[in-house]
């Protein structure tokens, strides 16, 4: 045999060797991931949307069809457990998928923002990428802003609360300026369930709006899923304001406030925060609720053909239309798949930095993270548009520039 | 006596002790661990409830008021002074044990038990709403956090870490503070004290009649009782690391730690240590049947109410009753 055919058979086995390696790697990478959201509870119809949002994500994506970074993405392991909205249940739950599951990377708390401030202690302790789904407290971030090198494995999948008030008081001040709204005596009031989610919105709104020379007339706080609305309607008759904004995560408490705020006959201006997201509100009080204002239409299978598209591939999944939470939990598993597969392993490391560069168009918006680790909001990013319920259907007013109609 | 304390009362703890210092050398993963840790706590929170609620016979429905006061009271100090958790989690018992005390006094005026519940109740749903309000201390339900852990511990050579995802240090505490708390207690019941709560309990009219102080001695077990809950929320604070004024004193912490009394054994020294086990165990286990998971831990409530009307601690051995049995009935001539 002559040498140059000895080191063609040594160059061939040598590339063959190789080959069968990284075939062997491509298969061998394998990921598991787990999430923690609310199933039962109050909440536990945003956590069945979710759910429905990371399984189909992650089904897609072992199917052949996700959105790819690499030709070799890994294989995936999903698995979902319920917090009933308490930091120590999800905890346990987290702990569980951790130790049990052995997940790589945890996607949570899907919705509490509170639940989000005690899971994320987890990350530095056992070394594990986590992200969350919607919270929006502007805690989360400043959390992390206090402490960057503790929480660098840390990511928030939603934008601060300051994208709802900015967005509010734009909007107000676009409407005030255009005499779509009369801004009368300068007075706003709040009424939000108690939850760092109402707390947070009304807070910032109500900042932003002093800082124009409003003020606060009222600021009532009931308990989530709360119902009976005449002791703060009265108050706010009494009051008088201009303005009025609620923030509710239970559709039933927002249809029970619009059908109460309607009998009430309370003058002023209305908007109204996330319950309208929710198709049960619409399904029960599209009709008392016309005229309403409400933010952030951010998820429109009417409105949007890309939106119905995913709705539709939702109900053909699940029998059920998809809505805002099943489709940015879908984003949100999209992110986390993509930035594994860039980071071509499990390496925390490694999958937080992939993170960290995260720039990707997904069905509810463009995902880019800032420097203080949350989706960054507003009309290059994921946009925060505000609606009108006109004629029973949902229309976007603002901003002007995706509008879809005039205020009325 | 025998019907609240069991045969053996001090067996018993020694032998918790001894189970408890076996499971850190067992081959459990964090998460049996942290099971463990909140079984512990939760069994010192129904056990101080117990004194008042089963020992004592009024039915108090305010106590997971004690429990936010002392995380928070402990959470609050430690986060913004910088004192050691060592140091808060007492004053946190002492600051619950005084809410005890005053919110004793006006329950000393009213002989009706539900009267007594309501005033509790609305108690507790104050303090929620407190807590809820000062959100430039507590940050309301936004969360208070950066609550520290425990300070670190050295022994020979190996420190010892506390908080979340620090298992074996945070099961440690728990379980010294639950042989502590149970031993004290105990000690505490079989003693004149103990015979003077249950003498209350049985005749109120009847006691005072032999000259014992209602009213000094119901707010005394009010004060007890408010201090060990208190206590176990203070190291709750520092394990779970964030606080909202819903988790710690809403109503799902009331029905929680009412479930694992009444299952355990309203009124039995251990029934509240079963009954915690039986719920946060179960709670956990149930999580394989996923959607089905709460529909299925109430009807275990609900089975366990059935088959143990007085609580697991009052189920006995089928051979034992009927030996108790034989030997009440009188001698039969032959």
């Amino acid at each position: 045999m002559s040498n140059l055919t000895v080191r063609s058979l040594l160059a061939a086995g040598i590339f063959g060797a190789g080959l069968l390696a990284g075939a062997a790697t491509a298969q061998d990478f394998n990921v598991t991931i787990g999430a923690v959201g609310p199933l039962t509870g109050p909440a536990a119809n945003t956590g069945k949307d979710h759910r429905q949002g990371l399984e189909l994500a992650v089904k897609e994506w072992n199917e052949g069809k996700g959105d790819y970074v690499t030709k070799n993405p890994p294989k995936v392991t999903f698995m979902m457990e319920d917090t009933s909205g308490k930091p120590e249940v999800a905890i346990s739950a987290a702990q569980r998928l951790i130790t049990r599951d052995k997940i790589n990377m945890l996607i949570g708390d899907t919705l509490h923002s509170h639940v989000t401030l005690a899971l994320m202690e987890l990350a530095p302790q056992y070394n594990l990428p986590i992200l969350s789904a919607e919270p929006v407290s502007s805690a989360i971030a400043d959390k992390v802003k206090a402490d960057p090198d503790r929480y660098q494995l840390y990511w928030k999948g939603n934008w601060n609360s300051d994208g709802y008030g900015t967005a509010v008081h734009d909007f107000y001040t676009w409407a005030f300026a255009n005499g779509t709204v009369d801004p009368g005596d300068k007075k706003i009031a709040f009424v939000v369930e108690d939850t760092d989610y109402g707390i947070a919105n009304a807070e910032k709104i109500g900042d932003l709006f002093k800082a124009d020379g409003w003020t606060v007339a009222a600021t009532e706080t009931v308990p989530p899923a709360t119902t009976d609305f005449y002791p703060q309607l009265s108050k706010l008759r009494d009051a008088g304001p201009d303005v009025i904004v609620s923030v509710f995560t239970v559709p039933n408490s927002g249809v029970a406030f619009v059908r109460q705020m309607k009998e009430q006959a309370l003058e002023g201006s209305h908007l109204a925060i996330y319950y309208p997201t929710k198709p049960e509100f619409m399904d029960q009080a599209a009709d008392i609720a016309e005229g309403m204002y409400w933010a952030a239409l951010t998820f429109s299978s009417e409105l949007n053909p890309e939106h119905k598209a995913f709705s539709d591939k939702v109900e053909a999944e699940y029998g059920n239309p998809g809505t805002y939470s099943t489709a940015h939990a879908y984003c949100t598993m999209e992110i986390a798949l993509r930035a594994i597969d860039a980071a071509g392993s499990t390496d925390p490391k490694a999958i937080a930095e992939k993170l960290s560069e995260t720039d990707y168009d997904c069905v509810v918006g463009r995902a880019k993270f800032g420097e203080d680790h949350a989706v960054q909001s507003g009309p290059d990013f994921i946009p925060v548009p505000v609606a009108q319920i006109q004629d029973g259907k949902n229309q976007i007013i603002w901003p002007e520039n995706v509008a879809t109609a005039k205020p009325q | 006596m025998l019907e609240v304390f069991g045969r053996h009362p001090f067996r018993a703890i020694l032998i918790w002790a001894l189970l408890l210092v076996v499971v850190p050398f067992l081959p459990l993963d964090d998460y049996v661990l942290h099971i463990l840790t909140l079984f512990l706590i939760f069994a010192v929170f129904a056990t101080g409830w117990n004194l008042t609620l089963g020992i004592l016979g009024l039915k108090t429905l305010g106590h997971h008021a004690f429990f936010a006061i002392g995380a928070y009271a402990s959470a609050l100090v430690s986060h913004y002074f910088g004192v050691s958790p060592w140091l808060t989690i007492w004053l946190g018992a002492i600051i619950a044990a005084i809410a005890g005390i005053v919110i004793g006094f006006p329950i000393l005026r009213i002989r009706s038990m539900p009267h007594v519940a309501i005033v509790t109740l609305a108690f507790a749903e104050i303090v929620r709403l407190v807590l809820s309000n000062l959100k430039e201390i507590t940050r309301g339900e936004l969360g208070f956090w950066g609550i520290p852990p425990f300070d670190p511990i050295t022994i020979g050579g190996t420190t010892v870490q506390f908080g979340l995802g620090n298992a074996f240090g945070s099961f440690a505490v728990a379980a010294v503070m639950f042989v502590g708390v149970h031993l004290l207690l105990l000690m505490l019941l079989k003693s004149r004290s103990g015979l003077t709560f249950l003498a209350i309990r049985d005749g109120e009219a009847a006691a005072e009649s032999l000259g014992v102080k209602l009213a000094a001695w119901k707010l005394f077990a009010f004060g007890v009782s408010a201090a060990i809950v208190g206590l176990s929320g203070a190291v709750y604070a520092h394990y779970v690391l964030i606080l909202t004024p819903t988790s710690v004193a809403g109503p799902d912490m009331l029905i929680s730690l009412l479930a694992m009394i009444i299952v355990g054994g309203v009124g039995r020294f251990f029934g509240p240590i079963y009954g915690a086990l039986l719920l946060t165990v179960s709670s956990e286990l149930l999580r394989d049947f996923g959607d089905y998971r709460m529909l299925l831990y109430g009807a275990l409530i609900v089975v366990f109410v059935f088959i143990a009307p007085t609580g697991l601690a009052g189920l006995k051995p089928t051979s034992w009753r009927k030996r108790q049995e034989a030997a009440s009935k009188p001698a039969e001539a032959t």
